[in-house]
């Protein structure tokens, strides 16, 4: 299945970012790998969905760059 | 009607052994040394006619037909054993040349390459810079957009973009074969 990851730049240049379709903490180590030029991520802020299955969308998180 | 035609021929020389000036020059060596002479592009061993001699990059003789047959599978041997003895020096030293030539060329191809690898790290970085100074003069939000399209890009990601009313909405999509 393929794999997807939604960035939405919000107005006040906060990024909002969502997962889907990846196992487990697999979106987390996505997440930060497409980031880790701009900025180390030490803790994401995961959002309930992130607990509810393995597979869907997965997590939500915001980051101010 | 039918004809046929009956062809001793010796191949003293094969091809490309040697370049063709000093193939010629090794046989008249050669030829200098078994006492013999070429006249008219004739072979003449003591008196005797052989035949003609055909030389290009290789040396073949034709016998006359006047040439005793009986003679003609000891001198045939007599003539490649003497030009092959002759030729091993010229071939060697024609070798050294060959492969020094070939070493210069590898070195200057390697130069090359350098030059050409280094060429193109340039015009790479001054793409990149006109690329982030127009970038530098965007809005922050289109700045980012682009700079974060480019790390996705580089990661194997295909991009969806749309602008909805929240922002700038960005799709990375990594497909799975």
């Amino acid at each position: 299945m393929d794999k997807k990851i939604n960035v939405l730049i919000k107005k006040d240049k906060t990024l909002y970012i969502e997962t889907e379709d990846f196992k487990g903490e697999a979106c987390v180590s996505a997440v930060k790998e497409l980031f880790k030029a701009f900025l180390e991520i030490d803790n994401l802020e995961l959002t309930s969905d992130y607990y509810d299955g393995e597979v869907g969308i997965d997590s939500g998180v915001e980051v101010k760059l | 009607m039918s004809s046929t035609v009956n062809l001793d021929m010796a191949l003293i020389s094969t091809s490309n052994i040697i370049p063709q000036d000093q193939l010629r020059r090794v046989f008249e060596e050669c030829v200098k040394e078994l006492g013999g002479v070429i006249q008219n592009n004739n072979l003449f061993l003591g008196k005797e006619d052989l035949g003609k001699l055909t030389i290009n990059n290789r040396i073949v003789l034709s016998f006359s037909s006047d040439y005793e047959t009986s003679k003609r599978s000891e001198v045939r041997k007599l003539l490649r054993d003497t030009f092959t003895r002759r030729v091993a020096i010229a071939h060697e030293n024609f070798l050294y040349e060959l492969r020094k030539e070939k070493e210069r060329l590898e070195k200057q191809s390697q130069v090359e390459a350098e030059l050409l690898n280094s060429l193109k790290e340039v015009e790479t970085k001054i793409e990149k810079s006109e690329i982030g100074f127009e970038r530098q003069n965007q809005s922050e939000c289109d700045a980012l957009r682009g700079e974060i399209i480019d790390a996705a890009v580089a990661q194997g990601y295909e991009v969806v973009e749309e602008t909805t009313s929240q922002g700038v909405q960005l799709q990375f999509i990594r497909r799975d074969y």
